[in-house]
C-alpha cells in the first residue's frame, strides 16, 4: 500500500489546480450567471492535456487513467464552475476506446482528444429512467442505416456538434449505444433546462425524428448497449464523486477563511464551541470520501469490476457534499445568502449530486443488489 | 498511489481474522456474560505474534509497522469482543521505540510480546489535551526518588500486571509522564467498573498514594507528558477507528444474515426496498472509513501522522459505527433487543468508542483549533 501521489501524479495535480486557479476561478461567477463560457476556454482545457485523459495515445489522447483523471477532475471543479464541458469527452472518449471498432475510433477519438468535438451520452428519457423496457427511443435497420426516433431528457451538451452515444431498443427491449453525430438532419434539442445549480454546462432536450445513422455506428454489439451503459456510469459517478469531493473542499476552506477573518476582528461568534465544531465536522467528511474516491479510481486503473464501488461512493459523496453545503451555509450566516459570494454556489449546486448520474435511490439500490448477493 | 495490501499485509490479516474465528468469536457471548476476558487469551495472541507486531525484531518483535497493527485490530474485533484491545500491547511499543529508553525497552517489550504483562492504558476523555491529561495525579523528587500521588479513573488493564502509564504534574505547569508497575506499594486499584458495552474489558479506577518510583521511571524526558499524550491519542485513535470498522462491518453482515432468514408472508424481508436502502446505507458509510483509517496508519508508518488526520479518522468511524449500528438494529426489528441476537451487543458497544480515548467535543475543538490556526 501506498497512499503517496508520485511525483507525476503531484505535478498533474499541480498544473490543473493552477489552471483552475488562472482560468476558472475569475470567471466562475460569471459564467454561474449567464452561461459564457469564453472562447478558447475548451481548447487551453485540451492543450493542458485535460481533455484526453481517457483516450489511448496511438488517437491523440493523453490517457493518464483513471486515478489521474480524477486527480485533475477534482482540481478543476475546486471553484465550483459547470464550465467543463470539454471534459466529458474523457469518458465518452473512453467508451470509444473500449468498445468502439476501429474504424469508429481513428474517426471520432482525435477529434475528441483535441476538444475540438464535445461528446456526450444520453440515456434518460421523459417517461424512464434507468428502466431499459420502457425506453421510447428506437431504432430500426432502412437499408444500410439505422433511423432512430424519439427523445432524450437531461443530455447534457446534447445541443454541442461532436458525437453522442445515444441509447435506443432495437426490435423491442435490444437495447444497444448508436454514435450519433450530433446536428444532423432530424436531430432537434429544446432550449438548455433552466437549473437550480446555475448555468455553464448545458442540459437539454433531444428529439431524434428519421435521424440516419451508418449502420457502421452501432457502438460494440446490437443487443450490448446496457453493458456499455454500466461501463460509463460506472464511471460518470466516479467523476461525479470527485466533483463532490472539491465542491466539498471548497466549502469547508471558505468557511475556514470566513472564520479566521471574523477571529482577526475579534467577533465572538468564530469563537463558539459550537461553530468551531460544525467546522471540524465537515473535515471528518471529506478526508475519508476523498481517499475512497481515490482508491475506485485505482480500482478501475487495475481492471476491477467497480459498479458497486462506484455506486458506493456516489452515495456517500453526494450525501457528504449536501451535507457539508449546508454546514458552511450554518458557518456563514445570512452573508452566506447573497446572491455573487462562493458560499451561495456552492450551496445550489451541492444538491445536483443527489440527483444526476443515478439518483441516491438507484445507487441504494445497486448497493444493496451487491451486498445481498455477497 | 497503489491500494493493494502486500502480501505481508494479507498474511497478517488472515492470521488474525483466523485467530479471531477460532479462538475469540466461540467465547464472545460468554465474555459478555461473565464479564471477562479468558485468562489464556492474552498467551495464544502471544504465540500467534500479535502482540509484538510493532516492537524492534532485537527484543523479539517482529518490527512489521503500524498499519499492520491496524489491519490486526480490525480483523481481531469482527467478533465484537474486547479482546482486540489485548493488542494496546503494539501502541506501548510505538511509544517506547519513540520516548523509550533502551533500558525501558529491555525491561518491558520481552515479556509484552510473550504475552506476559499488559500495559495500563488512559480509556478516558481527558488524553491528547496538553496539562490536563494529568488529573490530580502530582508527581515531586525526594531523596532520589519520584513520589507520586493521585488517581487515575478509566484505567484500562489497571489491575493486570505489567507497567502503567501515568501522567502527573511535575511542576507548576509541567506535566510528565511515568511507567508504573502495577501493583507497586501504594497503587491500588477497584474492581472493574460494570459498564454499558464491551464487557470484559478490565477498567478499573487506580489510586496511587504515595508511591516511590527510581528517578528513572520518567517515560521520554521530565516535561514531556503532553507530547506522549498527544502521540497516544493518535496511535489509540486509529486503533478505535479500526475496531469501529470491525464493529459496523459486523453490524452489517448480521443485518444482511438476519433479512435473509427473517420472512414477512413468505418473503424475506430483504426483498423489501425499505430494509434494502437500510443496507445501502450502511455498507456506504463503511468503506470511506476503512480507507481513510487504513491512510491515517500508513501515514503513521511514514511519520507523517497529525493529531488532525487521526483526529479525523477516529472522528468519522466512531460516529459512522454507531450510525450503522443503529440501522442494523432496525432491520432486526424488536428482536434486536433482544439478547438472542447479537446485534443487541454491537448495539450497546457502538456507543463507546466516540465516548472513550478522547472525547468526541474535545477532539472536534482540538482539530478546529488546529484548522483556524493553521
Amino acid at each position: 500500500m501506498e497512499f503517496k501521489l508520485t511525483p507525476e501524479q503531484k505535478d498533474f495535480q499541480e498544473l490543473a489546480r493552477q489552471f483552475a486557479r488562472q482560468e476558472i476561478e475569475p470567471i466562475a461567477a460569471q459564467i454561474d450567471e449567464d452561461s459564457i463560457i469564453p472562447s478558447g476556454l475548451n481548447e487551453k482545457l485540451a492543450g493542458a492535456g485535460f481533455v484526453g485523459m481517457l483516450i489511448p495515445k496511438q488517437y491523440g489522447g493523453t490517457e493518464t487513467g483513471m486515478l489521474r483523471y480524477v486527480l485533475a477532475f477534482e482540481e478543476l471543479n475546486y471553484p465550483v464552475c459547470q464550465c467543463l464541458e470539454a471534459l466529458g469527452n474523457n469518458i465518452v472518449g473512453r467508451a470509444i476506446a473500449l468498445t468502439g471498432n476501429e474504424e469508429q475510433k481513428q474517426r471520432y477519438l482525435p477529434p475528441l482528444a483535441q476538444g475540438s468535438v464535445m461528446g456526450s451520452y444520453a440515456f434518460t428519457e421523459p417517461a424512464t429512467g434507468s428502466d431499459r423496457k420502457a425506453l421510447v427511443t428506437t431504432a430500426r435497420l432502412d437499408g444500410d442505416h439505422w433511423v432512430l426516433n424519439g427523445i432524450k431528457r437531461f443530455h447534457s451538451g446534447g445541443h454541442l456538434a461532436g458525437p453522442g452515444i445515444i441509447f435506443a431498443n432495437v426490435d423491442g427491449t435490444n437495447t444497444t449505444a448508436f454514435l450519433v453525430d450530433k446536428l444532423g438532419a432530424g436531430y432537434r434539442s429544446s432550449k438548455p433546462f433552466e437549473l437550480m445549480m446555475g448555468r455553464g454546462l448545458e442540459t437539454v432536450d433531444t428529439r431524434f425524428e428519421n435521424v440516419r445513422v451508418p449502420g457502421n455506428n452501432v457502438l460494440g454489439t446490437v443487443g450490448g448497449g446496457y453493458e456499455i451503459l454500466f461501463s460509463i456510469t460506472a464511471e460518470g459517478r466516479l467523476s461525479l464523486s470527485s466533483i463532490a469531493v472539491a465542491l466539498a473542499q471548497a466549502a469547508f476552506d471558505e468557511s475556514a477563511l470566513f472564520l479566521k477573518e471574523r477571529l482577526a476582528s475579534n467577533r465572538e461568534d468564530a469563537s463558539l464551541q459550537t461553530t468551531k465544531h460544525v467546522l471540524a465536522d465537515m473535515l471528518t467528511r471529506i478526508v475519508p470520501a476523498r481517499v475512497t474516491a481515490y482508491r475506485i479510481a485505482w480500482l478501475t486503473d487495475m481492471g476491477e469490476d467497480t459498479r458497486m464501488t462506484s455506486a458506493i461512493i456516489k452515495l456517500f459523496s453526494s450525501t457528504m457534499a449536501r451535507e457539508v453545503a449546508d454546514m458552511a451555509m450554518d458557518i456563514h450566516g445570512l452573508s452566506g445568502l447573497v446572491k455573487g459570494s462562493k458560499i451561495e454556489r456552492i450551496y445550489r449546486q451541492a444538491k445536483q449530486f443527489d440527483l444526476t448520474e443515478g439518483s441516491s435511490e438507484v445507487q441504494r439500490t445497486i448497493v444493496a443488489g451487491s451486498v445481498l448477493m455477497q | 498511489m497503489e491500494f493493494e495490501l502486500t502480501d505481508e499485509h494479507r498474511m497478517f490479516q488472515k492470521l488474525a481474522r483466523d485467530f479471531a474465528e477460532r479462538e475469540i468469536e466461540p467465547v464472545a457471548e460468554e465474555i459478555e456474560r461473565e464479564g471477562r476476558i479468558p485468562a489464556g487469551m492474552l498467551a495464544k495472541l502471544a504465540e500467534a505474534g500479535l502482540p509484538g507486531i510493532v516492537a524492534p525484531e532485537k527484543y523479539g518483535g517482529l518490527e512489521a509497522g503500524f498499519l499492520i497493527h491496524i489491519l490486526a485490530v480490525e480483523q481481531l474485533h469482527y467478533p465484537c469482543s474486547p479482546c482486540s484491545w489485548l493488542l494496546v500491547a503494539n501502541e506501548f511499543a510505538d511509544l517506547l521505540n519513540r520516548f523509550g529508553t533502551d533500558d525501558q525497552k529491555a525491561e518491558f517489550l520481552p515479556p509484552l510480546i510473550q504475552g506476559a504483562m499488559l500495559p495500563g492504558w488512559p480509556f478516558a476523555g481527558e488524553i491528547g489535551e496538553d496539562n490536563r491529561v494529568a488529573g490530580n495525579m502530582t508527581a515531586h523528587l525526594a531523596d532520589g526518588h519520584w513520589i507520586i500521588d493521585g488517581k487515575k479513573l478509566f484505567h484500562v488493564f489497571g489491575g493486570t500486571g505489567g507497567p502503567a502509564i501515568i501522567f502527573a504534574r511535575t511542576g507548576e505547569d509541567e506535566v510528565s509522564s511515568f511507567l508504573v508497575p502495577k501493583g507497586i506499594s501504594g497503587y491500588t486499584s477497584s474492581a472493574p467498573l460494570a459498564l454499558l458495552g464491551l464487557r470484559g474489558l478490565e477498567i478499573v479506577d487506580t489510586t496511587l498514594n504515595v508511591v516511590r518510583l527510581p528517578e528513572d521511571s520518567l517515560l521520554g524526558e521530565r516535561g514531556m507528558g503532553p507530547e506522549i499524550a498527544q502521540t497516544l491519542a493518535e496511535t489509540s485513535g486509529l486503533r478505535q477507528a479500526a475496531q469501529s470498522v470491525a464493529c459496523a462491518q459486523r453490524a452489517l453482515d448480521e443485518a444482511v444474515s438476519y433479512s435473509k432468514e427473517r420472512t414477512r408472508r413468505g418473503v424475506p424481508i430483504a426483498a423489501m426496498q425499505a430494509i434494502q436502502w437500510l443496507l445501502a446505507e450502511m455498507s456506504m458509510r463503511i468503506e470511506p472509513a476503512r480507507w481513510s483509517t487504513y491512510e491515517a496508519a500508513w501515514l503513521k508508518e511514514q511519520d507523517e501522522l497529525t493529531s488532525t488526520r487521526s483526529a479525523v479518522s477516529k472522528l468519522y468511524a466512531t460516529r459512522m459505527v454507531k450510525e450503522v449500528a443503529n440501522m442494523a438494529i432496525q432491520v432486526h426489528g424488536c428482536y434486536g433487543l433482544t439478547k438472542d441476537y447479537r446485534i443487541e451487543r454491537i448495539y450497546r458497544q457502538a456507543k463507546m468508542f466516540e465516548l472513550s480515548e478522547g472525547s468526541r467535543k474535545a477532539q472536534l475543538s482540538a482539530v478546529a483549533d488546529a484548522i483556524l490556526s493553521s
